[in-house]
């Protein structure tokens, strides 16, 4: 009862909370400067019949609120205005591009997953050893450095000293696709898989100083059932961290995207803020936010299964 | 009698320098061997070194001989892997943390099970081993956080003795549970000894505890031996100062004396005192010759080893029955300061009111004593009275010298009551001076900041603790300044929140005796809480006894303690360590 | 805190102490100092850094007079770099300063008094952080149109809700201490113990963090000229230098992989020195993107 009550409450909240991000989304809009119909129109020719057709199609006269809910309503039914920039609708345009993106996201965060939680682990069960200090010390650098300075760098060595890698394209074939997205991947990655080793090494510390490994090691438990003990302790807090992970992936796949000249969401977010194409990039931003928010929500609704006392206490 | 567990010249060293020197130990199958010391004489690190568990940059050298075999204390994982928890377990003091928050309980007592068993023979070893400790078999399905404390450290004690050890280590098992769960727990591993034919190992700072428990005494003291002996012989006759005075420093329940014994000045660090008789700077018959040598540990007996040079003499001397106070029979409480009628308090979320109907009334200058355990409310009632909590409904009454303030809610202005809190350690800020925290309170008492030598001079410090800050004090120096501040702004009514459970026996005496002279000096009305029922017989003269948020009773401190109206007063009583010996001898 | 301080005041104690430090930390601190000299002496170092040379077009490194070559423009790639420090620093630091000094103002009455303050606080914080602060930077500040104080103003904005919560974590902890009830017992003002109390209690925690905030606004404000929404086009910025030098991966490499790894190592060093303060006040290590 207090379960149900406590996922209807983080459903709501979810709710609200991208219904207040639509909101900015939308208003985007009237940020811009210069006037509104003309932004909207951008390298059309602008006659005051085109401007007045704009007008009146966009409903640009009626009150701010009315516009904000046939926009929203449309949004919600797939229907997210055309780009300034190709006339077409913007959801055919979001719709070329996605799969790029979730190939390279996804991509990322399986190489960054996969080395940084054994990284963390091992860092914190060698504490203060050259081990610990040296994997510290490269989450360190990757923590600071930007994607696309990585991926320069990456492009640099593999691509045009080493050839090993192509410099630019997407590729044909699945195989051929891997190999385009292994370098944009890697830079994507080094970034993220920083912060889990961050994320993980700071949670598995803070387990392996608790009492319960004292006392799992006091009553002569094996290594690996101390292990399974703390790990899935540490395991909570690095889940929890997920939703920061996935910002991270969202805002360094724009760079990434761009610096590989790969075709995605990200790279069409950067090209439509250049041409001013406002629908554009509120849907972007919009599809961005839903993406998030919802793997917030799967997140919280995992640590349910893993962690019983917030099973007990109801999610807050 | 076989031994099954021996240690000669036992060292822990960090890098710092050394924690503990010199530790010799035999422990018996079928005894208790208790190490009694207070914080910093290492006893921890005793323990950790005996199942191998010290901390990084902590190392143990010596002879340890388990079950007729050589241990090697340096020997790594290796040496340790096999011996822990088949040989030698450790029992750990906080039973809300010594278990995985995620994992169920049977999972976590059947973990240490030896390898091979089939589901069924696990299942059946868990239901066993719960039903050992009291525990029902469908405790194995539960959470910890489910549990209450008593049941988490009885669920700790089914896993530690999984694996069938034949000694227990058990560090301060009980200190942090309520007073009337900590006697279940303890005669349950006594029971378990017995049955099991176990040794054990009881580490804790409560003298009256060990003496009640132990079979051998082991008195440790700035990480060296004191004394060692048979607990009986020990305690009826002690042979080194140090025992005699921490026993002595330990308040009567039975009783009530004009001035608790103390020990002067602070519990030292190990490498403040090395080169001579640690105790030395406080003890009261040092001599010349104590200070220039470490005093080796001495036969002085039968099994009886002392570590002090005059340790003939200290055996013969016959130890001075304190002075009696006139019991406390009640004081004049028709001149109330304070009087609280009805009141209640549920916090939100909870289930159950912290406090229901509270009826308690403080006469002028007198000290009401407030007992319970966690959960009884007391603190809540501290809190309201000092205004950090509102309650839901009832009155807060200040009356006679204190004048009302006309405040309608009830709330009392701050140079009425103060309060000192439990914990020395958070008591001040630490980002300030003493003299500056004083020198505010002093502000709102309308006082100028040259009054603080004199502030400090009231609680026992010197004026030049002005310009020390928090960190460099002892705990009980701490506590001390915090009462200066509750003084600075000049109240009629103290409130004493726990402020000595978190000292030192030694220490703790000290602050009592400065508490109750405060009191006299500057007619102070004090409310006392506290759930040490024989802290409240030496300070109150009233005492109020609280269960689940509800007064039970209440009554002239000796009336109460003496001739308990209520069940609940009568089992807080049979709680008290030590006490059953002390109605026999 | 001293150790911070110092520095600037006794140069022999500051080298003393330097010494004593793990070899990283000593690094970090030099690279720091080394910044700084450039911020200030850019200009005298580098005066012609803006100067193009149509006619030279792209020169490799190692070119007679141009030790790192030039770019696109004929511009000198290694005085382009110095002067660039200016634009990569300045803007981070008062970005930094600025977030953590909204997070000041927000979130320590949010923590010490609660109710709605603390929850209205709360939900603005769960708003902005809904969404990549790089993201929505590019966004903000490329729809409102760019520049460089602009940026700043938005990053600043967007960098303040993770500074909140820190801080109104932070005083939300020490609010139960004793030391802090006793104030409240002795009947003292809200904002006297605010900032008497509580806030010398937090300080290391806004320093920490105004080093690693520091490291991520250098990053984001580069990732911002990097898609040329931070500077204007032909402006000294190493962000924009990477995005111009990118074309020139074959012809003269060191033209964006320079600035890209100067980027990395003023990063690198504030993040260090974050740590490291974050290790020696006992500052739980919060991780954040």
């Amino acid at each position: 009862m207090r379960l149900a009550l406590g996922i209807g409450r983080r459903l709501a909240a979810t709710a609200a909370l991208l219904l207040a991000l639509s909101f900015l989304v939308f208003s985007l809009l009237y940020v811009a400067p210069g006037d509104v119909a003309r932004n909207l129109l951008g390298t059309r020719p602008v006659s005051d019949e085109s401007l007045a057709a704009v007008r009146e199609k966009f409903g640009l006269d009626q009150p701010f609120l009315v516009q904000y809910w046939h926009w929203l309503s449309g949004a919600l039914t797939g229907d997210l205005g055309d780009s300034v920039r190709s006339g077409s609708a913007v959801s055919a345009v979001l719709g070329q591009r996605v799969g790029l993106t979730l190939q390279l996201t996804v991509l990322a965060f399986v190489i960054a997953l996969a080395v940084g939680i054994p990284a963390g682990v091992r860092a914190a069960r060698r504490h203060g050893s050259a081990q610990d200090r040296t994997i510290v010390g490269l989450a360190v650098v990757g923590v600071a450095a930007p994607g696309f300075a990585v991926g320069l760098l990456l492009l640099y060595v593999f691509a045009v000293m080493l050839g090993w890698f192509p410099v630019y394209g997407t590729g044909e074939s699945p195989l051929d696709r891997l190999w385009h997205l292994a370098l944009p991947a890697v830079a994507l990655a080094a970034g993220l898989a920083a912060l889990v080793v961050k994320v993980t090494r700071t949670a598995v510390l803070r387990e392996l100083e608790s009492d319960y490994v004292t006392f799992a090691r006091a009553r002569g438990l094996r290594p690996r059932a101390v292990a399974r003990l703390y790990l899935t302790n540490a395991a909570i807090p690095v889940l929890t961290s997920a939703g920061l992970l996935l910002a991270f992936l969202f805002g360094g796949t724009i760079l990434v995207e761009t610096t590989f000249s790969l075709p995605g969401l990200g790279s069409l977010l950067a090209e439509s803020i250049t041409f001013k194409d406002i629908p554009v990039v509120q849907a972007v931003t919009l599809v961005v936010a839903v993406a998030i928010s919802l793997a917030g929500l799967v997140v919280d609704l995992l640590t349910l299964a893993v962690d019983p006392r917030v099973r007990r206490a109801g999610l807050t | 009698m076989s031994t099954v567990l021996s240690a000669r010249d036992l060292q822990v060293r960090s890098a710092a320098g050394p924690i503990v020197t010199g530790v010799d130990l035999d422990l018996h199958v079928g005894t208790t061997l208790a190490v009694v010391g207070e914080s910093g004489s290492g006893k921890s690190m005793v323990a950790k070194a005996l199942s191998g568990l010290l901390p990084r940059g902590v190392h143990a050298d010596g002879q340890v001989e388990l079950a007729g075999n050589p241990l090697d204390l340096a020997g790594g994982e290796r040496v340790w892997a096999p011996v822990r928890g088949r040989q030698v377990a450790l029992l750990l003091q906080d039973p809300f943390t010594s278990l995985s928050p995620v994992h169920r309980c049977g999972p976590q007592v059947a973990a240490a099970l030896p390898d091979g068993l089939s589901r069924t023979e696990r299942h059946d070893r868990v239901a066993a081993g719960l039903a050992e400790v009291g525990l029902d078999p469908q405790v194995a399905r539960r959470y910890p956080f489910e549990l209450s404390g008593g049941m988490r450290q009885r669920v700790a004690i089914a896993a530690a003795l999984a694996a069938d050890p034949q000694v227990l280590l058990a560090d301060e098992p009980t200190t942090a549970l309520d007073v009337t769960t900590q006697r279940a727990i303890l005669d349950l591993i006594g029971e378990l000894r017995t049955s099991r034919g176990m040794a054990v190992v009881l580490i804790t700072h409560d003298l009256e505890l060990a003496r009640e428990r132990a079979d051998h005494l082991v008195v440790l003291y700035a990480g060296r031996v004191l004394e060692t002996g048979p607990t009986r012989d020990v305690m009826s006759r002690p042979a080194h100062p140090y025992t005699r005075a921490l026993h002595e420093a330990n308040p009567p329940l039975e009783h009530r004396v004009a001035r608790l014994a103390v020990i002067e000045g602070n519990v030292p660090r190990p490498a403040q005192v090395a080169g001579r008789c640690v105790f030395a700077d406080r003890c009261p018959k040092a001599q010349e010759v104590c200070r220039q040598g470490e005093p080796a540990l001495v036969e002085v007996g039968a099994r009886r080893r002392s570590a002090c040079l005059f340790a003939a003499e200290e055996l013969a001397g016959s130890p001075v029955p304190p002075t009696l106070a006139p019991p406390a029979l009640g004081t004049d409480r028709a001149a109330a300061v304070v009087r609280i009628t009805g009141l209640t308090k549920t916090f939100p979320g909870a289930a159950v009111p912290a406090l229901d109907d509270v009826d308690v009334l403080v006469g002028a200058g007198e000290c009401v004593g407030v007992v319970g355990e966690s959960g009884s409310g007391k603190t809540t009632l501290a809190r309201c009275l000092v205004g950090l909590e509102q309650a839901d409904g009832g009155q807060i009454r200040f009356l006679g010298p204190l004048a009302p303030t006309g405040d309608p809610a009830g709330r009392p202005a701050h140079k009425l009551v103060q309060i000192v809190f439990q914990d020395p350690y958070s008591a001040l800020d630490p980002a300030l001076t003493v003299g500056a925290t004083l020198a505010e309170a002093l502000w709102v008492g309308g006082r100028p900041r040259s009054d603080v030598p004199a502030l400090l001079d009231l609680v026992g410090l010197p004026a030049s603790y002005a310009t020390r800050r928090p960190h460099a004090l002892s705990g009980g120096e701490r506590q001390r300044v915090a009462i200066a501040r509750a003084l600075a702004p000049g109240p009629s009514l103290l409130v004493c929140d726990e402020s000595v459970s978190a000292l030192d026996v030694s220490v703790q005496a000290q602050v009592l005796n400065l508490l109750h002279e405060l009191r006299g000096r500057l007619g102070l009305s004090l409310v006392f809480i506290s759930h040490d029922m024989a802290v409240v017989r030496q300070m109150a003269d009233h005492v109020y006894v609280m269960l689940r948020g509800r007064v039970v009773e209440d009554g002239p401190t000796d009336q109460v303690l003496s001739r308990p109206g209520h069940d609940y007063t009568r089992a807080l009583m049979a709680s008290v360590p030590g006490r059953a010996l002390e109605e026999n001898a | 805190m001293s150790a911070v301080a110092v520095p600037l005041t006794r140069p022999r104690a500051a080298v003393r102490r330097l010494r004593a430090l793990p070899g990283a930390v000593q690094g970090a601190w030099v690279v720091i100092g080394l910044l700084g000299v450039l911020v200030v002496a850019g200009p005298w170092i580098a005066p012609h850094a803006l100067a193009q040379d149509v006619l030279l077009g792209v020169a490799p490194a190692g070119s007679p007079g141009h030790l790192l070559g030039t770019d696109a423009l004929g511009r000198d790639v290694l005085a382009l770099t110095v002067a660039g420090t200016r634009s990569a620093l300045i803007g981070p630091l008062v970005i930094a300063l600025g977030s953590m000094g909204l997070g000041l103002l927000l979130g320590a009455p949010a923590g010490y008094r609660g109710g709605l303050l603390d929850s209205l606080v709360g939900r603005w914080c769960d708003l902005v952080l809904a969404l990549p602060p790089i993201l929505l930077a590019i966004v903000v500040a490329g729809v409102i149109g760019g520049g460089y104080w602009v940026s700043v103003a938005v990053l600043m904005v967007l960098f303040s809700p993770s500074d909140t919560r820190m801080i109104r974590a932070a005083v939300l902890a020490t609010r139960h201490r004793p030391y802090l009830e006793a104030t409240r017992v002795l009947g003292l003002s809200g904002p006297r113990v605010l900032v008497r109390h509580v806030l010398p209690n937090i300080a290391p925690i806004a320093l920490t963090n105004v080093f690693l905030d520091v490291a991520f606004a250098l990053v984001a404000m580069s990732s911002l000229s990097y898609l040329g929404v931070g500077v204007a086009p032909g402006s000294a910025d190493w962000g924009r230098q990477l995005s111009d030098g990118r074309d020139l991966l074959f012809t003269n490499p060191a033209a964006s992989i320079v600035p890209g790894v100067m980027i990395i190592v003023a990063a690198v060093a504030a993040n260090v020195i974050g740590d490291w303060l974050a290790d020696r006040f006992g500052v739980g290590d919060e991780v954040r993107a």
